[in-house]
């Protein structure tokens, strides 16, 4: 008997047309590993929240859900709770009680469980999952990460039989997520409990589960085990296989010349194997493909034409750059440590400059420094020229910069996208006003959204309304902390085009990021940040394929081959001879 | 700080809390200046261990209330016989003012208890308390103290994310002002509500309100230790009580000071009183003593 049987499951919310879901049937094996994924708005959280009864959204729900054999609506709601683990987006939202001991708690407490036993659970949930050092802490001082983890935690002590997780790391930085993702994994593993999780990060799941699920305007497209899947979505050209994991794309990528050679090797009468050989998933079977690729077809080049040496002092005699910091030093407290150690940075103008580092080790403070929000005890910070100081004040954010925000929703204070975009231009006549806002919503993909309530949109198009409103100061330097937190493979792509597009106007964007693909694609030079100052400053493929930890997939799958590439694209073009 | 092992706020809530009631109902009933005395001492005493140098500050603001409340007392109230002048053709007698230090006293003592009380009567041993009793209450209790500093927090993002576009406080005039706290502030309700409905998504789905009993963690052990504290406790103010119900701690300040009769019983229950008052101080400053002396053997 399966665990979860979906027969046949529609949905749609009330005084909307579309389907939500749409003839959904799915069987979910006890003990497996599913991964539901697919672009934003796909359906997948309104499938999981399906899985549980007090969740289920309200509207028309035809079809049924089998829980072990049973109809879902006919389990009681004290079974629900104790077997149906649901993890959430938010990490500090779905934390209910102020301590960390607490919260381990509070389904037991909820469900009336026997103190003795309760102890007991608790003290054994906080040894697995290594809580007990912040056992007493209050949940306010924990990172974005620890709160994750007990979320989980606490949904664990109850010993659920079935984890139900929606885009649990879509909050996270890279480490706290793959950190996140590893204890689930163990979990499944270990204690066999049956995962269902949906992720953007495909990276790290799609190569784990053990069945993908494919969603698309509500339809449960394609299922099966990953190899599968990927073919599939490959045969189908679909825009999800932008967000598979990098060996599968430099497969395919190098695919087409491989069947166009096929049939001629046919011809010769060499043997075909090849086509059956599996999909590497992972790195490692990417490296492994990849060495016996390169051997059978003798590829003469084995690395990219060199780039020019990034030389700052050259390239910028002529014009002023448009941010400089010199021996720049900050401490948020008089007794606190210093967070900036003496920063000398350079960017140009009309250049797309990426920032990469650890967590805490100041970058965002870093941005804050350039916008003046944190004014730094020794140093200069000059925009275009001028320092800081010699910006009258208001100046400085009109046609000088501005800074988004890590959380976009930050800067959403109005009830529709348009009105918060006319808080930006409070001194222009209607008719202009309704230009520029008509202007910057097409240039940030943003028209159809713009009578929408902010909080309503999904996280990419948020990001990108909250873009839309920064680019109303017109600013000439762009500054952006971790722009893409959150955001799905084919958003990030939109994105990517957008930031290209202002670099080529002249603005200097520069990010803030964790993001290590997307800063090799489309960054123009990158520095890696460590210890309160700036390490290096290279072009995105010296500065990748320097390093052997802190790169990207595709630069690690092939370092072992090619010499500097960097992309998935500069694997293919290799491969390709 | 970190509580030092053995310190009073480590005994058991029970304990805790029935010292801080008894000590605040016993120095509100007890007019004797004796009394009073050694309530605001072991009062103070115990802040200065709990809270350290910090205690200071609250002491001497309590001790500038004390001079102005005793002072005032005296404007107030024209009763008593021993005159000391006359202003405005009121008199202003030395009872009045006697009886002012007496009540500012008390309100000191009080005070000095409640700048401790919170140090060592956290939330969660409060919750802990009457989690049995009302749940519910203490359920709300928990969240409204996680979300105070959460407010405070996400108010400050929005407040910063302004800044980075040129929209925040400093930008303008006191107009500017009054719109960017009120555009902070309906961001904020906004994002509360969205907050809200997934933190009670989150809590039905761990199975709040399906059960009609909720238990409790239970984290505190009540221990030998605190079967002796209770019955040290029992004993003091049992005999306290007996003294404030005899009119041992009663003192009249008008018309004319009269003080009880000093009798055995009397010094007995001033005694235990006393012993009451100080019992957190003497056990904080022992362990002090005694974990100074076991850390230089370490």
């Amino acid at each position: 008997m399966a665990q979860f049987d979906i027969q046949d499951l529609t949905f749609a919310y009330p005084e909307r047309d579309q389907r939500a879901l749409d003839g959904v049937t799915l069987q979910i094996e006890r003990g497996s590993y599913v991964c539901v994924c697919g672009l934003s708005g796909c359906g997948k959280t309104t499938l999981l929240r399906h899985l549980k009864t007090v969740l289920a959204p309200c509207g028309q729900t035809t079809g049924t859900v089998l829980f072990e054999g049973r109809p879902l609506q006919e389990v009681p709601l004290a079974d629900q709770a104790q077997f149906i683990g649901f993890v959430m987006q938010d990490p500090d939202a779905q934390l209910v009680t102020d301590k960390v001991w607490h919260e381990l708690a509070f389904g037991l407490e909820s469900l009336g469980t026997d103190p003795r036993v309760m102890r007991l659970r608790v003290a054994e949930m906080a040894s697995y999952f290594g809580i007990q050092d912040w056992f007493h802490k209050d949940v306010g001082e924990l990172s974005g990460g620890q709160k994750q983890l007990l979320n989980l935690a606490s949904i664990m002590a109850m010993q659920p039989s079935v984890l139900v997780l929606d885009e649990p790391t879509s909050q996270l930085d890279p480490i706290a997520a793959a950190d996140f993702l590893n204890t689930v994994r163990k979990i499944n593993v270990e204690l066999g409990t049956t995962v269902i999780i949906t992720e953007h990060r495909l990276e790290d799941v799609f190569s784990t589960a053990d069945m993908v699920v494919v969603m698309d305007q509500g339809r449960a497209i394609l299922h099966g085990a990953p190899q599968k899947v990927a073919q599939a979505l490959h045969e189908r050209q679909s825009a999800m296989t932008f967000a598979l994991p990098a060996p599968v794309r430099v497969f395919y990528g190098v695919a087409p010349t491989r069947s166009s050679q096929k049939s001629a090797w046919e011809e010769r009468a060499v043997p075909t194997q090849d086509v059956q050989e599996p999909i590497p998933l992972t790195v490692r079977e990417g490296r492994t493909w990849l060495l016996s690729y390169v051997d059978a077809h003798e590829l003469p080049v084995r690395s990219l034409p060199d780039e020019p040496v990034l030389d700052r002092a050259q390239e910028g005699a002529g014009q002023k750059p448009a941010v400089q910091l010199k021996d720049v030093w900050f401490r948020y407290e008089r007794a606190a440590p210093d967070v900036l150690r003496g920063v000398d940075l350079e960017v140009p103008q009309g250049e797309l400059f990426a920032l990469l580092g650890g967590n805490g080790t100041g970058k965002s403070t870093l941005l804050k420094c350039l916008c003046g929000i944190c004014k730094p005890y020794r140093g200069t910070v000059r925009v275009l020229g001028r320092r800081l100081a010699e910006w009258k004040s208001g100046t400085l954010f009109h046609g000088g910069l501005a800074m988004l925000p890590q959380d976009p929703q930050n800067l959403f204070v109005k009830k529709t996208v348009r009105l918060d975009l006319e808080e930006m231009l409070p001194d222009v006549s209607r008719s202009e006003r309704d230009v520029r806002i008509a202007q910057v919503a097409r240039l940030c993909r943003v028209e159809a959204q713009l009578d929408q309530h902010p909080l309503d949109l999904s996280g990419g198009e948020q990001q990108r309304a909250a873009l839309a409103k920064v680019l109303l100061c017109e600013p000439q330097v762009l500054l952006l902390d971790e722009p893409t937190k959150g955001i799905d493979a084919f958003f990030k792509r939109t994105l990517a085009e957008v930031l290209q597009g202002l670099v080529r106007s002249g603005v200097a964007v520069i990010m803030v990021s964790h993001d290590v693909e997307f800063c090799a694609r489309y960054a123009d030079s990158v520095s890696l940040f460590f210890d309160g100052s700036v390490v290096t400053t290279n072009t995105p493929r010296a500065f990748f394929a320097m390093n052997s930890f802190y790169t990207t997939a595709a630069n690690r799958m092939s370092r072992h081959v090619f010499a500097n590439a960097v992309t998935d694209e500069d694997v293919i073009e290799l491969c390709r001879g | 700080m970190v509580a030092l092992p053995g310190s009073f706020e480590t005994f058991h809530p029970v304990i805790t809390f029935t010292w801080f009631a008894c000590a605040i109902v016993l120095t509100v009933m007890a007019t004797n200046p004796f009394w009073t005395g050694c309530a605001c001492a072991g009062a103070a005493a115990f802040l200065l261990t709990v809270r350290g140098r910090a205690g200071w500050k609250l002491i001497l603001g309590m001790a500038l209330a004390f001079i102005v409340l005793l002072l005032a007392n005296g404007l107030f109230n024209p009763q008593g016989r021993t005159v000391l002048f006359t202003y405005f053709g009121r008199p202003y007698t030395l009872e009045s003012v006697l009886y002012g230090t007496q009540t500012a006293g008390m309100f000191v003592a009080v005070m000095l208890l409640f700048g401790s009380y919170d140090r060592v009567m956290t939330a969660d041993r409060f919750t802990y308390l009457f989690g049995h009793a009302m749940p519910a209450i203490t359920l709300v209790l928990t969240m409204v103290l996680r979300l105070v500093p959460d407010y405070l927090r996400k108010a400050k993002q929005i407040a910063s994310a302004r800044d980075g576009i040129g929209k925040g406080a400093a930008e303008s005039g006191f107009g500017g002002r009054v719109r960017h706290g009120s555009a902070i502030l309906g961001a904020l309700t906004t994002w509360a509500l969205e907050a809200g409905v997934v933190t009670a998504d989150s809590m039905r789905s761990r199975g709040y309100g399906t059960r009609k009993t909720r238990t409790q963690h239970a984290r505190y052990r009540f221990g030998a230790r605190d079967v002796v504290m209770l019955a040290v406790l029992i004993v003091c103010v049992g005999l306290a009580f007996a003294g404030v119900f005899s009119g041992a701690s009663s003192v009249d300040f008008l018309p004319r000071i009269a003080f009880p009769p000093v009798t055995g019983f009397s010094m007995l229950s001033f005694l235990a009183y006393a012993a009451f008052m100080f019992t957190p101080f003497v056990v904080d400053a022992g362990k002090r003593i005694s974990w100074r002396s076991s850390i230089s053997k370490i």
